[in-house]
């Protein structure tokens, strides 16, 4: 067999610890469908951290998202229409949600169907896990995300911290693209 | 070591016309041992009612397996379909194929403008018997007015494939009604070499 050069490695950027996003611009149109990982860490110790994405630098009220999570207390399930961030994982409350210890991080792990395709509203699925600074404040969530009033092609993906809080230096944000 | 693998775009199917009201690829199960499956879809029916998509493993017939070999099931929610956000089970082991999602209310008719995206992972299981195959993915399918109005994951499983009674393999879709011009569902493959 070949190497047919399917599953290709696009781009990644890391955090420095200076900012609350990591944006990949100029995301090559080749492809069919994109696969993105993402740490999630922070220096937050507040409670409820959620992490995001923003597709093309939108930043209007128009991201419809649903998620279901779970910690070590229950699952749960949310569901908004007109926020200005695409969220995908809710640390529920746990009072240590995201915090920059060695044992506090986190990943998302997401797929962009047909992404480079014109007229089609684009969505973003997807899974991610939290730990906290202790074994009960593992979480995980599962999440749909779109950006309702666009349907153009996928140029730029931003990974964003909701809280006001920097994504911690050394957090990778990955893209790969399938042919 | 140095890991060695191949990733490849097994097939991909694209609706012509109006009229199919399923969608199928077809290869070797054996010839890879993970999938990556990504499908969009949207339907010709635009009234209200309870629709389904339909998906799982194409048989021999050139159609999707048959019951008795079949056990899906999976969690779905949504905006619209249900209450706000509310997750609910699907399945059981007396369906004809795995549902990733149903659709039961106006704002999220499955025939509106808005297309419908999938995605899964399924691991190879091949013939070994009470080893099942794993759809873990999910649909997601705008209203009318863009918001998200239903989604679903799901894990479906159907004994036995390869080597079984079935000469043909591959992942088969279909609708309660005709898909639009347009509905394609995509299929890579990855071997371990």
């Amino acid at each position: 067999m070949t190497d047919v050069q399917t599953y290709d490695w696009l781009a990644k950027t890391t955090a420095d610890g200076s900012s609350q996003s990591l944006t990949i611009a100029n995301i090559s149109q080749s492809y069919k469908c994109l696969v993105v990982t993402a740490d999630m860490e922070t220096n937050s110790s507040s409670a409820g951290i959620s992490f995001s994405f923003k597709l093309n630098g939108e930043t209007g009220s128009n991201y419809s998202y649903i998620v279901s999570y779970g910690t070590s207390s229950g699952s749960y399930a949310a569901g908004v229409d007109g926020s200005s961030t695409g969220v995908v994982n809710y640390s529920n409350g746990t009072a240590s949600g995201n915090t920059n210890t060695d044992t506090a991080d986190g990943l998302v792990w997401a797929w962009i169907p047909y992404y480079a395709e014109a007229n089609l509203q684009k969505m973003i699925g997807g899974y991610s896990v939290g730990a906290g600074s202790s074994s009960s404040n593992l979480y995980h969530s599962r999440f749909a995300v779109t950006y309702k009033s666009s349907f153009a092609p996928v140029k730029s993906l931003s990974w964003c911290q909701d809280n006001g809080s920097n994504i911690t230096s050394g957090c990778e944000f990955n893209i790969w693209g399938l042919r | 070591m140095t890991a060695s693998y191949e990733f490849q775009l097994v097939g991909e199917t694209e609706t012509t016309t109006n009229g199919a009201s399923s969608i199928s690829v077809s290869f070797t199960y054996s010839d890879f041992d993970e999938f990556f499956v990504t499908a969009k879809l949207r339907n010709t029916q635009t009234t209200a009612g309870n629709h389904s998509i339909h998906v799982g493993m194409l048989n021999s017939s050139g159609s999707i397996d048959a019951i008795s070999h079949m056990y899906a099931g999976g969690y779905y929610g949504g905006s619209g379909a249900t209450s706000q956000g509310n997750v609910q089970w699907w399945g059981g082991t007396s369906n004809s194929a795995f549902r990733p999602f149903r659709i039961g209310d106006n704002n999220s008719g499955f025939g509106s403008e808005r297309w419908t995206i999938c995605h899964w992972q399924i691991a190879q299981q091949g013939s070994v018997s009470g080893i099942y195959w794993p759809w873990v993915g999910q649909c997601m399918k705008p209203e009318t007015d863009g918001d998200l109005g239903v989604w679903g994951a799901a894990q479906a499983s159907n004994n036995t494939y390869e080597g079984g009674s079935y000469n043909s393999s591959g992942f088969y879709i279909q609708g309660d009604y005709a898909f639009a011009a347009g509905s394609k569902l995509t299929v890579w493959g990855q071997a371990h070499v």
